[in-house]
């Protein structure tokens, strides 16, 4: 790419406009989130079936959900998808401190997302709601246990996307130090962005169908 | 300046109005969720979720000012979690005389 300081939006080599560049770069990240969203939609399913089978033992254990953590937790997570879209809005303006800035917000949320999840997670573990690591059940409907296996293997596998998505940003992070990534790579936060939205946009879901949906 | 973007209008302030309208719907999410509802409980609160996805789907996300094919492939993904639920439930919810219990495996409970 050679774009010269002050001119106007120049393309790869193989795109025949900006437009058509940044088209191709957005269409390949919601392709790539459709099928995400298909990965996800099976564990909602999943939920979903284990609450028409299992009614009463569903709702027991989404009883001992920690529901304000993970209401704090959506907080946290609404928030640094505000701080993403600040980054995306200076990144277009080529605004590179107040981008990075933003980048480094949303990075320090995601984290801060993750600690509430452990510290969630070891409460769980202390009151025996781990049917894991040798840790003894403390529900005695063995199918509660199927429940909260779930809750584990969603909320896992949102909280490995979302590690992902931090390091993701911090990697855009320390490459907009140099003076011309926002110009030579104009769609980069803008994927990125992508990517984040949509991790907030599951757990939205998760939040939901785990802690309240069941709710007793 | 933005060289790269005179097609997007900017609007510093729709961030900060998605942000407030999210907060309100999930304390709506939360309300709903203490508040005794029986039967219509877990579809409104479902709905109230759809709409904060909806939300960041069409303004965080801007679908609403993606090209068709790229507004196609953010939108058909959750047609065919749609097909998943669909097909799923007419199985579960179809059988006749209502779901059986399959019979009781050996749990072992620690």
């Amino acid at each position: 790419m050679t774009a010269e300081a002050g001119a106007g939006p120049v393309a790869l080599e193989h795109f025949e406009s900006f437009e058509r560049q940044r088209g191709a770069a957005l269409l390949g990240m919601w392709v790539f989130l459709a099928n995400e969203l298909l990965l996800f939609g099976g564990l909602f399913m999943t939920a979903l079936i284990l609450r028409l089978l299992y009614p009463e033992a569903v709702m027991e254990a989404a009883g001992h959900l920690k529901w304000w953590l993970g209401g704090i937790n959506t907080v946290v997570l609404i928030t640094s998808s505000l701080t993403m879209s600040f980054a995306i809005e200076a990144g277009r303006e080529l605004r590179g401190p107040e981008t990075r800035r933003a980048l480094l917000a949303t990075a320090a949320l995601g984290l801060l997302f993750l600690a509430i999840k452990a510290v969630e997670y070891g409460i769980e573990y202390e009151e025996g709601l781990m049917p894991f690591l040798d840790a003894p059940f403390a529900l005695p409907d063995p199918a509660s246990r199927l429940y909260i296996n779930l809750y584990f293997i969603a909320t896992g596998l949102h909280g490995v996307h979302l590690l992902i998505g931090v390091g993701i940003i911090l990697v855009m992070w320390l490459r907009a130090r140099r003076p011309d990534f926002l110009r030579q790579k104009p769609t980069h936060i803008e994927v990125t962005g992508l990517y984040w939205h949509f991790v907030d946009l599951i757990w939205m879901f998760l939040f939901a169908t785990l802690y309240l949906v069941n709710r007793p | 300046m933005r060289p790269y973007f005179a097609m997007l209008p900017a609007n510093p302030r729709e961030p900060l109005v998605i942000y407030a309208t999210l907060l309100a719907l999930l304390a709506l999410n939360l309300l709903l969720a203490v508040l005794p509802l029986g039967v219509a409980k877990p579809f409104l609160i479902v709905a109230v979720a759809a709409t904060k996805a909806a939300i960041i789907l069409w303004y965080s996300m801007e679908v609403r000012r993606q090209e068709s094919l790229v507004k196609l492939f953010a939108i058909i993904g959750f047609f065919f979690v749609l097909v998943l639920f669909g097909l799923g439930l007419s199985d579960y919810l179809t059988r006749e005389g209502g779901y059986q219990e399959p019979p009781a495996a050996e749990v072992t409970t620690r």
